[in-house]
């Protein structure tokens, strides 16, 4: 869908470094996500896969600062030359919005039913615009309609007299109203059936290429990404253990993991992978994969780091556990294209 | 400020159960002793003395009995009632629904103070009476409430599960329906409790309530009829209305926090 | 082969209100049969009634029209013993896996009811506890936790073993696998390839996934907005 992303050489529009997350439970410290790295390029679309569990949400909520107050978080979120997680949350809610915008995964939770459909999309250009309630209304339908939602008696309903796929564009119309220059999707297509899915992503993908906004597609659905992503991050167990072009990602995946993950798909026969999901609390030592691994090596009881392997399949520089905070490789005189890829694993 | 109200209502609902309880060891004296009567607070006494000579600090701490126990027994029997005609008109719907449904109507409406006015004018009224008497009155909302969770739970797969694993209506009833519904008892039963005490001391204070059992509701009636308000003696009946506001206010703050616990509880899932 | 399970034009009409009754057709002259050791594919647009005909197929509906055959006997008609064997040998497996367990049981008492439900005696429980765990591929730690503290794919095994004890031989399956993570679903769907493989289970698969139907059914039946058997042709 969106190939004709080149890449920039200019600066990504968002730069996570080193973002670490943990909750402190009951049951002891959950690390949710450690060292995570990624960066996104303004206009990209950069999908975060990962099965359920492995932390992915919990990446988006941190860098929204929508995380419950028993979680710490440590790392860096620069965005627009500042960094998101060291703001106060009142600057955190100008850009809430109106410069990233999230959406959600279940549409009929996250709106409220008493309002009608119209008056909820057009309540963010008229809090946080001023522009009078008519004008926001009329807004509203407008980009409603450009997400196939016609017809203007369809705006005076409520949301539960919607369907899940029609809620889901109530959401993203209300999410891009602002014109965020970031979206952050969390699962869009959970709730939805197939079918719908595709349509609702596709509306989303036209009027994204419209705005030029980047996306942050966080799913689970390898598929999906595939179709409508430039870059895919994949995430296991809290740590991001391989990043690539989509493209690449499918036709040639580096790391173990992401190579038993598409094995699953129904096109190579549902595949699954051997063993269980590890606990978040007492994550394996070394190589988070190490156990259910086929390619189990004795090196794979340390923690690989990162590894940077250019288009022409050189390796050149990494970053270890210290983040990617401080040890920024020099990268001064490659070009950092959109064909680089990131494994982390001993194979490298 | 929050966690202040859940530990507000919870130490005064508990206070007043250890005065109900303990009433023998607490109290001063028996409050049956009389002394000479109309006294003012004093050293000896207090609360100062009532009409016939008896210590109202004792009055209050055994009184507390009473209205407790009217209080519990009516709401006991109205969650009982209700939870039972609400689970299974919820559960079997159809034609069991629209008759338990039509009785509930009926219930409710039925208006219930004059009731328990006319009845106890023709009966020789007992606290026993009126607490019964409450609850089978009352356990109409307790029962809509149930009904709805019921419904809303009754469609969750786990019941399906049941069905199909061929467990008895029974057994789904009691051990998937009826703990899933426990949250939205709990306040009533609390509410009810409240709500008792204060017809209880409505009943009292119109003169149908039993004299010869001591409750805060009868204090203020006695206040009342035997010259404490006339000639300003506040302690008579200021002390009783105190504690039944008191009480009142404890179930509700507890009503509060137990609800605030089971949101906490469903955002964690 | 034998015919287990098999539903002869069935139909069912829902009516609402009390004095203009309002019907809604949902299924509509619906013939299939289920063997054993053979799974049975069910597809169909929202709302074509997949649900209600697995239910009528599990004996948990009432069909309108048409009857339904275990072992040859319409099941309306079985009583006392017949009717036991018949719900306790065709178990049906439902579609929200965060639902399918009662959130206020640990998985322990949730599987020691069923093993009670059977009258095993208690001392037994707990070798039977592991070893149907083991048959879902779920480790014994699990069994002190609470549904909301599982993820959706072992709350579905464990749905599943339930199911299981009572060893049956037909299965209903709801779209086991669409609330599923994708590694989530192959992991089921290898589980139950292999328990039909090892024991025999005749199944009726429901689901909206083509793909998920390809690869485990032996036989297609598509049901379209009437509910009505399609004649669409199905490539296996």
């Amino acid at each position: 869908m969106s190939r004709d992303y080149q890449g920039t050489n200019g600066e990504p529009i968002l730069k996570i470094k080193g973002l670490s997350v943990s909750f402190e439970t009951a049951l002891g410290s959950v690390r949710a996500a450690e060292d995570v790295c990624f960066e996104l390029g303004e206009g990209e679309t950069l999908a975060l896969v990962g099965e359920t569990g492995c932390g992915k949400s919990v990446v988006a909520s941190a860098i929204m600062r929508l995380l419950p107050p028993n979680a710490s978080v440590r790392g860096r979120a620069v965005y627009a030359g500042r960094d998101l997680l060291r703001l106060s949350e009142r600057q955190m809610a100008d850009i809430r919005g109106s410069e990233i915008s999230i959406i959600f995964q279940n549409p009929s939770l996250a709106l409220n039913p008493i309002i009608p459909v119209a008056e909820q999309i057009g309540e963010m250009l008229h809090m946080r615009k001023g522009i009078p309630l008519g004008r926001s209304i009329q807004m509203a339908w407008e980009m409603a309609s450009r997400l196939g939602l016609s017809g203007i008696e369809k705006m005076k309903m409520f949301p539960f007299q919607f369907s899940g796929g029609m809620n889901q564009r109530v959401m993203i119309a209300t999410s891009l109203m602002l014109s965020p220059r970031i979206i952050i999707a969390d699962e869009p297509s959970k709730a939805l059936d197939a079918s719908t899915a595709r349509e609702v992503m596709a509306e989303l993908m036209r009027i994204k290429r419209q705005t030029g906004a980047a996306l942050l597609l966080i799913t689970h659905d390898i598929g999906l990404a595939k179709e409508i992503s430039d870059r895919v991050a994949v995430m296991y167990c809290g740590q991001i253990v391989e990043t690539a072009s989509s493209r690449d990602i499918f036709s040639r995946p580096l790391h173990p993991y992401t190579e038993a993950l598409l094995s699953c798909l129904p096109e190579r026969g549902f595949q699954s992978i051997p063993g269980v999901t590890p606990s978040m609390i007492h994550p394996p030592e070394g190589c988070r994969f190490s156990p259910r691994c086929l390619l189990r090596r004795e090196r794979c009881n340390t923690r690989p780091e990162m590894v940077r392997i250019s288009s022409n399949g050189e390796s050149y520089g990494s970053y270890g556990s210290g983040g990617c905070n401080g040890n920024e490789y020099d990268t001064g005189s490659i070009d950092r294209s959109v064909n680089d890829r990131e494994v982390r694993c001993w194979l490298y | 400020m929050k966690i202040n109200q859940s530990r507000l209502g919870c130490a005064l609902f508990l206070s007043f159960l250890l005065m109900a309880v303990f009433s023998q060891a607490l109290s001063p004296y028996d409050p049956w002793m009389r002394f000479q009567p109309y006294l003012s607070p004093g050293r000896e006494h207090l609360l100062g003395t009532n009409d016939m000579g008896n210590d109202i600090i004792s009055e209050i701490i055994y009184g507390s009995r009473v209205s407790l126990l009217v209080g519990f027994g009516a709401a006991i029997m109205a969650v009982l009632i209700g939870t039972a005609v609400g689970l299974a008109a919820g559960y079997y719907r159809g034609m069991a629904d629209e008759i338990l449904m039509g009785l509930t109507d009926i219930f409710l409406m039925i208006p219930q103070i004059p009731l328990i006015i006319v009845l106890a004018a023709f009966l020789r009224p007992s606290f026993w009476m009126v607490s019964l008497l409450m609850g089978a009155l009352w356990w109409t909302s307790t029962a809509r409430v149930v009904r709805s969770k019921t419904l809303q739970v009754r469609e969750m797969g786990f019941v399906q599960a049941s069905q199909s694993l061929g467990f008895s209506d029974r057994h789904i009833m009691l051990t998937d329906v009826l703990p899933n519904t426990l949250h939205v008892i709990m306040p009533k039963f609390l509410l009810s409790i409240a709500s008792a005490m204060i017809a209880e001391a409505s009943i009292s204070f119109l003169g149908l309530g039993d004299c010869t059992m001591k409750s805060w509701g009868m204090m203020i009636s006695f206040a009342f009829s035997r010259g404490g308000f006339i000639n300003g003696y506040w302690w008579w009946y200021m002390a009783p209305g105190l504690c039944i506001t008191l009480f009142v206010l404890s179930t509700v703050l507890m009503g509060f926090a137990l609800e605030e616990q089971e949101e906490a509880t469903m955002r964690l899932q | 082969m034998l015919a287990v399970l098999r539903a002869e034009e069935v139909g069912k009409t829902y009516y609402s209100g009390l004095i203009f009754r309002k019907r809604q057709r949902i299924l509509e002259g619906v013939t299939l049969q289920m063997e054993e050791g053979r799974t049975v594919g069910l597809m169909g647009v929202s709302g074509s009634g997949k649900t209600t005909l697995g239910k009528i197929m599990a004996g948990l509906e009432r069909p309108t029209s048409g009857r339904v055959l275990y072992s040859g006997k319409e099941i309306w008609s079985m009583q006392g013993r017949e009717m036991l064997a018949f719900r306790r040998q065709v178990q049906m497996v439902f579609q929200d896996p965060e639902g399918s367990l009662n959130p206020r049981k640990s998985i322990k008492s949730s599987i020691h009811e069923v093993l009670s439900l059977l009258k095993v005696p208690a001392k037994k429980w707990q070798e039977r506890t592991a070893e149907i765990l083991e048959m879902v591929g779920l480790s014994e730690e699990i069994v002190c936790r609470y549904p909301a503290q599982i993820s959706g794919g072992q709350c579905q095994r464990v749905a599943l073993g339930r199911a299981l004890l009572l060893r049956p031989r037909v299965l209903i399956l709801d779209e086991p696998t669409s609330a599923l993570d994708i590694s989530v679903q192959a992991q089921m769907l290898g589980l139950l390839k292999k328990l039909q493989r090892d024991t025999g289970l005749a199944y009726l698969l429901i689901s909206h996934q083509p793909e998920v139907i390809r690869f485990m059914a032996d036989e297609t039946i598509v049901l379209n907005a009437r509910g009505e058997r399609s004649n669409q042709k199905w490539e296996n």
